[in-house]
């Protein structure tokens, strides 16, 4: 009975991490992530927090800046390191020494990311690195430029050398999408286990709403939040639809049919996070992480031709 | 007795360093043999995996393996807000359009200000000069050339907290010379419609200069 157990769970570990997969969705998963990061950190100007007066660190422990690496006034060395990740970034980006870039990468967008917020928090998770961070160093360790990138010249392949198997091209984009599942599984957990099943109530939900409308009076985006607020059947949809998509969304990992329902879902969450309590979550490009590309570029290629490739 | 905190700090440090390790030497097994490649992404998988769900079912942070808190906490009817106000020269207070803050966001200056509030209020008269100063610059030059320091370019990335803009170059109060900065505390009940607390609804918390 336990053997059949264990049978059963290793052979689903299986399935989940080392099933065959396509090396354009990999290639795919590498662009999306590298197109991200830079886009993040071109948009902010990351260094000059470096160089806040002193008074802003006073509640900065010193183990917590030897943990990321993060000495206060040094604008310029950090301005270095901006630069040095946009070059490595872009390496991933198209392809070319990915493994030692992708590293690189991690590395100094693991440093700057809590720069970001000068240290306030130490998990700056709404700041577009934290699944960046993960996913590079995934992305170095895996077979991410053997599609779409640029071919920089080699010595000529060895005839025996043999194609890669296709489990490489698997558990690296598993992964990826386990960072981002996380993001609602931990999301229903903690609002479970800070505030038990009485945040998800319509009332909370409705003062969740109108939160930003009451600390911001007067700078409201849509006053979406308080529609729904005052609205007894948009609050008990809106707690029942937050319990299931941030629980169900675990699912896409294994079930294309989750996929196909919870991927759009979580574009319509933060959609309707945004016009209600005014919050952009920079990370939701990542649920293309989700898109079968590989299907997708077959589809274009195909359709000259006419005939459509199966499965999607 | 050891500084727990400082301790937790270390441990966090080296499991994204293992973290990092593993996968090198997975990616260093790609020149070795298929079982051996095999075995060491399997133990990379099962160490990412493994960490990244204690992390989040922890409910403990060790970035970048976050436990993700989304909006998790239980709100009472009655909360609070801090509210900024520039001061001019006349004396008189006009609210803060945050994006004369960037590179600083208003949802990190308000953390910041109410962990300084509670633990350490002094700080607020170190970086205040720095701030009006700040803001200062950003009303001049929204006056000089029509944008403020945080309008950036046209598709960057926008920050976490949405807000309108408030300044323009033709608002009325130009030329608006911020010579101070006033922090308010004000409490709202989420269950009656938002309304801009009065004068004498708010306490005031920081003041720069102070009075």
């Amino acid at each position: 009975m336990r053997d059949r157990l264990w049978d059963r769970l290793r052979h689903s570990w299986h399935e989940i991490w080392f099933a065959p997969g396509e090396s354009t969705n990999l290639a795919a998963a590498r662009i999306i992530v590298a197109a991200h990061a830079i886009w993040v950190l071109v948009s902010w100007d990351i260094a000059s927090l470096s160089g806040l007066p002193d008074g802003f660190w006073w509640n900065v422990r010193q183990t917590t800046q030897w943990r990321f690496f993060i000495f206060p006034g040094h604008p310029g060395v950090e301005r270095l390191a901006e630069g040095v990740a946009l070059l490595a970034l872009l390496a991933v980006l198209v392809g070319v020494w990915t493994r030692g870039s992708a590293l690189i990468a991690a590395a100094l967008l693991y440093h700057l990311g809590p720069l970001q917020a000068f240290l306030v928090h130490n998990d700056p998770h709404n700041r577009g690195f934290t699944i960046a961070v993960l996913s590079l160093v995934v992305l170095s360790a895996s077979r991410c430029a053997d599609a779409w990138c640029v071919r920089v010249r080699r010595g000529p392949a060895s005839p025996s050398e043999a194609p890669p198997p296709q489990w490489e091209y698997t558990w690296p984009l598993r992964l990826m999408q386990l960072f981002v599942a996380q993001v609602y599984l931990f999301g229903f957990w903690g609002k479970l286990s800070e505030s038990g099943l009485a945040w998800f109530t319509p009332e909370q939900l409705g003062r969740h709403a109108v939160i930003f409308e009451h600390r911001l009076p007067g700078r409201s985006l849509t006053h979406l939040g308080s529609v729904v607020a005052d609205s007894t059947l948009l609050t008990t949809l809106g707690a029942v639809a937050v319990f299931v998509f941030e629980l169900g969304f675990i699912a896409t990992l294994w079930s294309r049919a989750a996929r196909r329902i919870m991927v759009p879902a979580a574009v319509g969450f933060h959609i309707g996070i945004l016009l209600t309590m005014q919050i952009f979550y920079v990370g939701v490009f990542h649920l293309l992480l989700f898109v079968n590309w590989s299907w997708l570029a077959g589809v274009l290629r195909e359709r000259r031709s006419g005939a459509l490739p199966a499965g999607t | 007795m050891p500084d727990l905190r400082a301790v937790a700090d270390l441990v966090r440090l080296v499991v994204f360093l293992a973290f990092m390790l593993l996968a090198l030497r997975a990616a260093r097994a790609m020149r070795g043999s298929g079982p051996e490649r095999r075995k060491a992404v399997g133990v990379f998988v099962a160490f990412t995996v493994l960490v990244s769900m204690a992390v989040g079912v922890a409910q403990h942070a060790a970035w970048p393996f976050s436990h993700w808190p989304m909006d998790n906490k239980y709100f009472e009817a009655e909360t609070t807000g801090l509210l900024p106000f520039v001061v001019d020269a006349g004396g008189e207070e006009h609210e803060l359009d945050f994006r004369a803050l960037y590179p600083l966001t208003w949802m990190d200056l308000y953390d910041w200000l109410s962990q300084t509030r509670q633990g350490h209020p002094e700080a607020f008269a170190d970086v205040a000069p720095w701030l009006v100063r700040r803001i200062a610059e950003a009303r001049r030059q929204l006056e000089r050339t029509g944008r403020m320091p945080g309008d950036r370019w046209a598709l960057a990335a926008p920050v976490p907290l949405v807000v309108p803009p408030l300044w323009t170059p033709d608002d009325g109060l130009s030329p608006l010379a911020v010579t101070g900065l006033r922090i308010y505390e004000f409490t709202t009940n989420l269950d009656e419609p938002p309304s801009v607390p009065a004068p004498g609804q708010r306490t005031l918390i920081f003041e720069y200069p102070a009075q």
